[in-house]
């Protein structure tokens, strides 16, 4: 029909508004004219639109640069002008969530005085990096067994050799909470326990049973809540490892260690392993035996608690129970969004279901398309073995 | 030889009313006493309040089992720290046992500590069994995630009785009237610490969002409305065999094999709870 070029009309008005002189003073004013249909043309031209046939996903844009490489930027503190002590928990030696919460209001406390974030790791497994988590320095110590006498003789050997202006501990009943307050009585003073917002200035802690707010200025010795303050996520910090100070290794506990316990009896909000079964679950004596072999809490979907094959207290999702667990075992779940809302505080999720499309799939770290009927008494075996001795890479 | 067992008891507060009632955790502890008492016979046990003699819920303690309750009264939220320490250091108890925190007041779950450092007492956090064995004493303590350890400790010793502690027996009326109060009067001074904070009624605030690295209004719409998108590996119709192998490889790459607690063998256990059939 028409000759010649196509039009764009897109970036003729750009090229128009580009042209056109800023909005100038109007004669018979003062003050300067805002033209706010202009604006919100230039703005709505140079942040980019939609575009349906886009493979990056649809929202062209600039994308996020530092979220992929991590931590691209390294802090370096030479001179503090204070100290701020943070003990983590430390669970299994390695820094868990509530650890770069901790030292995410260490740093908080630091950075208003520019000062330096000391770690003193308890504990710790060798290739643990407390740079990202936001240490300026940090102080490793052996301990070995549950010795919380001989924690406490360590912080306040600490304490004694660096003078740090705060000392924070997580508020975990058998962890931080215990040696914070072991410090404190050793110290003759009053901690402030179970913090739920920290700034420089301002404490904001819980009173007996939840039900008032404490608030005041910062005390020396601080027992943060879980997820009280935010973790570090912009730039890294040196970790430069420092002496430790010697100090009473002695403690007046035995540790006859942990004790072995039915996965059936914990709680599933507690459970750290459960192994969930939904309507592709058939071979009920393949499926606990699997969760035994793997020593965990077995919990199902809605569909296999009304059908009675798991009681009602073993229900994940939106009218059961939510469950925080370090790794989620999904056979032949769909993933129902109320069940997905069920298991959105779970850090790895292993989904085996037959249908590669189901949601569940999407939201595993590792899915297999596979029939859980077969995989469950392989995976059994495979536990089995590796207990048994065999190294189980080459089985 | 008699073994004094002593237990201290707070007021508590119901969590929605805020009436007051037996703390929780202070019941357990009471709970756990009498549980010692059941399997060895030469115990006393030594109920100690600090506070208001005329308190009614109280009575729900000794409506547990006991015969008295011991009150040193001391008003106007002074500090218990150095009357209770007075009267245990008279007692010598052997096992001390309290609630891990009070439900009301400051509730820090601090005096436990003071009093044992003032008395030299061994403190024991977060636990849920107690067996005295000779001039030892057996604890199991709880930890997260639904783990238990076993700790032994030589007496005298503190504990504090966390909530995976058995439930507390149901308070009986009768046993309640019947049980005596027993006041001391003592002398306490007022708490130098308490001004240092202001109390106002805890307001709820939202669970905290997971915010990392630099976020844009795209970011925010995926984290709503998607699951996590490409994030994960996927395997397609492998053999069991394989997808075994693959799970096994996951759970050693992420350290899940070695955390998880020792459990009980399948033919060591009762019957099976979670399968109704």
């Amino acid at each position: 029909m028409t000759k010649g070029e196509r039009r764009d009309p897109r970036a003729e008005r750009l090229e128009r508004l580009a042209k056109e002189e800023p909005p100038s003073a109007a004669a018979t004013s003062d003050r300067p004219r805002r033209d706010p249909h202009n604006l919100r043309q230039r703005m709505r031209l140079q942040e980019g639109r939609i575009d349906a046939h886009d493979s990056t996903g649809g929202l062209a844009g600039p994308a996020p640069q530092s979220s992929s490489s991590g931590f691209p930027k390294m802090r370096r503190i030479a001179q503090p002008s204070c100290l701020i002590l943070a003990v983590p928990d430390l669970e299994n030696g390695c820094v868990g969530a509530i650890d770069r919460d901790l030292m995410g209001g260490a740093r908080i406390l630091a950075d208003a005085q520019g000062g330096a974030v000391v770690v003193l790791a308890i504990d710790a497994a060798p290739e643990v990096d407390f740079g990202t988590a936001g240490a300026d320095r940090v102080i490793s110590i052996r301990i070995g067994n549950y010795a919380p006498d001989a924690c406490a003789a360590a912080v306040l050997a600490v304490m004694n050799e660096l003078g740090p202006k705060h000392v924070l501990f997580c508020d975990t009943p058998a962890g931080g909470g215990d040696i914070g307050r072991r410090v404190a009585a050793l110290q003759h003073e009053r901690p402030a326990t179970a913090i739920r917002e920290l700034s420089p200035t301002q404490v904001i802690r819980y009173g007996g049973g939840n039900r008032v707010d404490l608030t005041g200025d910062p005390s020396r010795i601080l027992l943060l809540l879980p997820h009280s303050t935010e973790p570090l996520t912009q730039d890294r910090h040196e970790a430069l490892p420092i002496e430790p100070p010697v100090f009473d290794q002695s403690t007046r506990f035995h540790d006859w260690g942990l004790i072995p316990i039915d996965p059936d009896d914990i709680p599933l909000p507690e459970a750290l392993l459960v192994c969930s079964a939904g309507n592709g679950v058939t071979d009920w004596a393949a499926f606990h035996a699997v969760a035994a072999a793997l020593g965990a809490s077995p919990a199902g979907s809605r569909v296999v608690c009304d059908a009675r094959s798991l009681s009602r207290d073993r229900q994940v999702g939106a009218s059961g129970t939510s469950v925080e667990a370090r790794c989620y075992f999904a056979f032949g779940i769909s993933g129902a969004p109320q069940h997905l809302q069920g298991i959105t505080r779970c850090e790895n999720v292993i989904a085996i279901n037959t249908d590669p499309h189901a949601p569940m799939m999407r939201r595993a770290d590792l899915a297999i398309v596979a029939d859980a009927q077969a995989v469950m008494p392989a995976l059994a075996r495979l536990l089995k073995a590796s207990r048994d001795g065999h190294s189980g890479h080459d089985a | 030889m008699t073994l004094n067992v002593a237990i201290l008891v707070s007021v508590g507060a119901h969590p929605l009313s805020g009436l007051p009632r037996r703390a929780d955790l202070d019941a357990r502890a009471i709970e756990l006493a009498l549980r010692l008492v059941a399997r060895h016979t030469p115990i006393v046990l030594h109920p100690i309040h600090v506070g208001n003699p005329n308190e009614v819920s109280l009575r729900d303690y000794i409506g547990m089992g006991l015969d008295r309750l011991t009150v040193l009264d001391v008003r106007d939220c002074s500090d218990p720290l150095q009357p209770l320490a007075e009267h245990l250091s008279n007692l010598k108890p052997a096992i001390t046992l309290a609630g891990l925190r009070s439900e009301t007041g400051e509730g820090s779950g601090f005096l436990a500590y003071a009093l044992a450092e003032a008395l030299g007492l061994r403190i024991a956090p977060s636990i849920i069994d107690v067996v005295v064995e000779g001039s030892e004493v057996r604890l199991v303590q709880a930890l997260r995630g639904g783990m238990r350890r076993s700790l032994s400790c030589a007496i005298p010793i503190m504990a504090t009785i966390d909530k995976a502690a058995p439930e507390p027996r149901q308070s009986s009326y009768g046993k309640a009237r019947r049980g005596h109060i027993e006041t001391l009067s003592v002398h306490a001074l007022p708490d130098p610490c308490r001004n240092e904070w202001r109390v106002a009624p805890s307001v709820k605030r939202g669970r905290r969002l997971v915010t990392t690295g630099p976020r844009s209004a795209a970011d925010r719409l995926a984290a709503v409305t998607d699951v996590k998108r490409g994030a994960g590996q996927v395997m397609s119709h492998p053999t069991p065999d394989e997808a075994a192998q693959a799970i096994f490889n996951f759970l050693l790459e992420k350290g899940i094999l070695n955390v998880t607690q020792p459990s009980i063998p399948a033919s060591e256990r009762g019957h099976r709870k979670t399968t109704i059939e």
